[in-house]
């Protein structure tokens, strides 16, 4: 670890609101003893938050019912809401209301072929804290991702990017300040772009590569990240210092290419 | 006792008390034996899924506690990391020294300045101990991104607080640690 990391390391030491020294309760404790025998007895319920159990309760009543109103697809998808059932890539999804409406018309206007949509923004896919979340839809000509921006880091923009022109709208309220446009320099942390002080560099790779490498200014160090997926690379420049140097394709015959940043 | 069984035994006598730490960070420490629970009870129901190595298993119970309490949180307002606590008054039972006094005050006024993601990929590292390939699993993201998100959240403290008193806390902290 380097010296300034270290440095960081134990001044963030001292803010530990739970600093080992001070743990009170441990499994030792009868409150420790007592949920593992609740948990392993089979008594679980006993640990388990009232809501759940009531919610848990009225869904053994409900499903019955609603499969056969609704048809068991439908039933899958509204049960998401209710965390029975955690989305998983490139399941459907289904955006209605104020979410689609929105995520429509900014494609539109942007001129674009795809949105993302934060996932937290769609009803019924509440409990998508999953995991790796990345949800389509095909309506019509336009392709809308449903995704987990704030999660999944560069990762998102990455797959968002894939769709050509792609864009990452955030919120429902507040819909036209925070569309990302993949064509400016965009920061993955919270806000909009323009308010970046860091610059998401990205591009696509020739094709066939399997590397991705960045020749960058002395003193700059800008790492690239590389989805083979998606065929795309993407790095954070740093702060105050110029976008300039060479990335390095490596091929899988052992070529290389570069071009300009 | 069944296989499945002792191995679960085993991950909540080991973990315990790291979860239990892990959750008394984020939320109101009269709440955090509750989680710990619901999250164990979790974990029980999932067991299956145990992974066999016990510090993967700490974050495995981590990810869940974490998910138990953004789950409240989103009842409230939808949020993009979980929001960690710090102490204030500990500064003479972690220093001792009167000659190198820090000042977890200005301290903690810096790190409430870091963005939430920032303060979480700090605690994780710091206060968890977990490694980046852990941590990045708890968050749901790649290695390469929290890395990315640490180096950031490392940047940001020490800009926060050079800002308020010229990088003193962590000057005198690094030269503690260079002399020790």
């Amino acid at each position: 670890m380097k010296a300034d990391e270290e440095a960081v390391a134990r001044a963030v030491a001292l803010l530990d609101p739970a600093p080992r020294s001070a743990t009170v309760s441990t499994v030792r404790g009868d409150r420790a003893r007592a949920d593992l025998r609740a948990i392993l007895g089979g008594d679980r319920e006993v640990a388990e938050p009232a809501a759940t159990r009531a919610r848990r309760r009225a869904l053994r009543l409900a499903i019955p019912i609603a499969a056969s109103v609704l048809g068991v697809g439908m039933l899958a998808r509204a049960l998401f809401g209710f965390g029975l059932g955690e989305p998983q890539l490139g399941d459907p999804v289904e955006l209605t209301g104020e979410v689609a409406a929105g995520a429509v018309g900014a494609c539109r206007d942007a001129q674009v072929d795809a949105v993302g949509v934060h996932g937290h923004d769609v009803p019924g896919v509440e409990a998508m804290w999953a995991a790796p979340v990345l949800l389509v839809e095909q309506r019509g000509d336009l392709r809308l991702v449903v995704m987990e921006p704030h999660e999944q880091g560069e990762e998102y923009l990455a797959y968002c990017l894939l769709e050509r022109g792609g864009i990452v709208v955030r919120g429902v309220g507040g819909f036209a300040e925070d569309v990302w446009l993949p064509h400016r320099a965009a920061s993955t942390d919270d806000g909009p772009p323009h308010t970046a002080t860091e610059r998401l560099i990205w591009g696509q790779a020739p094709p066939g590569t399997v590397a991705v490498t960045v020749d960058s200014p002395e003193g700059v160090t800008a790492t690239p990240v590389w989805y083979p997926e998606a065929g795309i690379y993407t790095m954070v420049w740093p702060e105050g210092t110029m976008v300039r140097g060479e990335v390095e394709f490596t091929l899988e015959d052992g070529s290389t290419e570069t071009v300009d940043l | 006792m069944d296989a499945a069984e002792e191995r679960f035994r085993r991950c909540y006598e080991s973990a315990y008390d790291d979860v239990l730490r892990f959750v008394q960070r984020r939320t109101d420490p009269s709440h955090a034996e509750d989680v710990v629970a619901d999250a164990f009870t979790v974990a029980w129901r999932r067991v299956e899924e145990l992974p066999r190595a016990l510090s993967a298993q700490r974050a495995w119970v981590f990810t869940i506690a974490r998910n138990l309490l953004l789950n409240v949180e989103r009842g409230e307002r939808r949020r993009r990391a979980l929001a960690v606590r710090v102490a204030t008054d500990r500064r003479s039972h972690v220093i001792g020294h009167a000659e190198t006094v820090i000042d977890t005050v200005d301290l903690a006024r810096a790190f409430a300045q870091l963005r939430p993601m920032e303060q979480e990929a700090l605690a994780l590292a710091e206060w968890d101990g977990l490694s980046g390939p852990e941590a990045a699993r708890v968050l749901g993201i790649s290695a390469t991104a929290f890395r990315l998100r640490l180096s950031r959240a490392r940047r940001a403290l020490r800009l926060a607080y050079d800002g308020g008193r010229s990088g003193l806390v962590l000057e005198t902290v690094r030269e503690r640690g260079a002399s020790s």
